[in-house]
């Protein structure tokens, strides 16, 4: 990570955490408003549905190229992180919160583990194999949602997933 | 962006249920099915090795999945 960007993910995250209220305004107004919701239904029940994870808080593999934080317009590139994976084998890379806490107990971000136990409790049908990890602080979206979106969203469609759960940074 | 994924993958036939920390936000790109938290921004799930919580979470998330678009749940501390 450049010294510009670490100085930048500080400066953010001072003014995020102590002007929450401004950070949401500022936020906000760059946000596209979509007045009509998309609904899916669920086809089979949980105790049958495969489940994925999906999260913006920049985790992936140690293994995997980590997102491109030096760039000012973010990295909407994804990476998908498998089931059978261990917590050891995580780690988060984002610049807009502080991610010590997240290095410490991935599961605060990406709470595969607590997914798997409740397959292993019969809530859910099993843990999709893919699951996937994205880079939120997007604020022009155009490039995910051109190119990156509809790719998660064919895999998933092939990997035969019935549900999703998301969890932001 | 998070809210985008949510959208199309209910528009690709895929529930979702998302994770909020702020509503205003996720209400106003429309993300089909909120569950909101009250936690800090980077710990979404709630305190690190607080299990008990992170369970109580997804939980909740998963249970969200059944319920109609459009439904805004609020994160309860007690099961």
């Amino acid at each position: 990570m450049k010294m510009k960007t670490k100085l930048k993910s500080k400066l953010s995250r001072t003014f995020s955490s102590n002007f929450t209220n401004a950070y949401q305004k500022f936020t906000m107004s760059h946000m596209q408003e979509n007045k009509n919701l998309p609904e899916a239904i669920l086809q089979n029940p949980l105790s049958k549905c495969k489940v994925a994870l999906v999260s913006t808080a920049g985790v992936h593999l140690k293994s995997d190229k980590p997102f491109d934080v030096d760039n000012p317009a973010g990295d909407p590139s994804f990476r998908i992180i498998p089931s059978d994976i261990t917590e050891q084998e995580l780690t988060v890379t984002h610049i807009y919160f502080d991610t010590k806490f997240a290095k410490t107990d991935p599961s605060i971000v990406f709470p595969l583990h607590q997914l798997k136990e409740a397959a292993a409790d019969g809530k859910i049908g099993r843990v999709s194999e893919i699951n996937v990890g994205l880079n939120g602080g997007i604020l022009d979206t155009a490039i995910a949602e051109k190119d990156f979106i509809p790719k998660v969203v064919e895999l998933f469609d092939n990997e035969g997933i019935d549900a999703a759960l998301l969890v932001p940074g | 962006m998070l809210g985008l994924y949510a959208r199309a993958l209910e528009a690709s036939h895929i529930p979702t249920a998302m994770i909020t920390l702020f509503p205003e936000i996720t209400d106003k790109v429309g993300a089909p099915r909120t569950l909101q938290v009250p936690f800090k921004m980077g710990r979404p799930c709630g305190e690190p090795f607080d299990f008990e919580t992170r369970k109580r979470v997804l939980d909740q998330l998963i249970e969200l999945l059944t319920l109609p678009s459009g439904t805004r749940a609020i994160y309860q501390d007690k099961s």
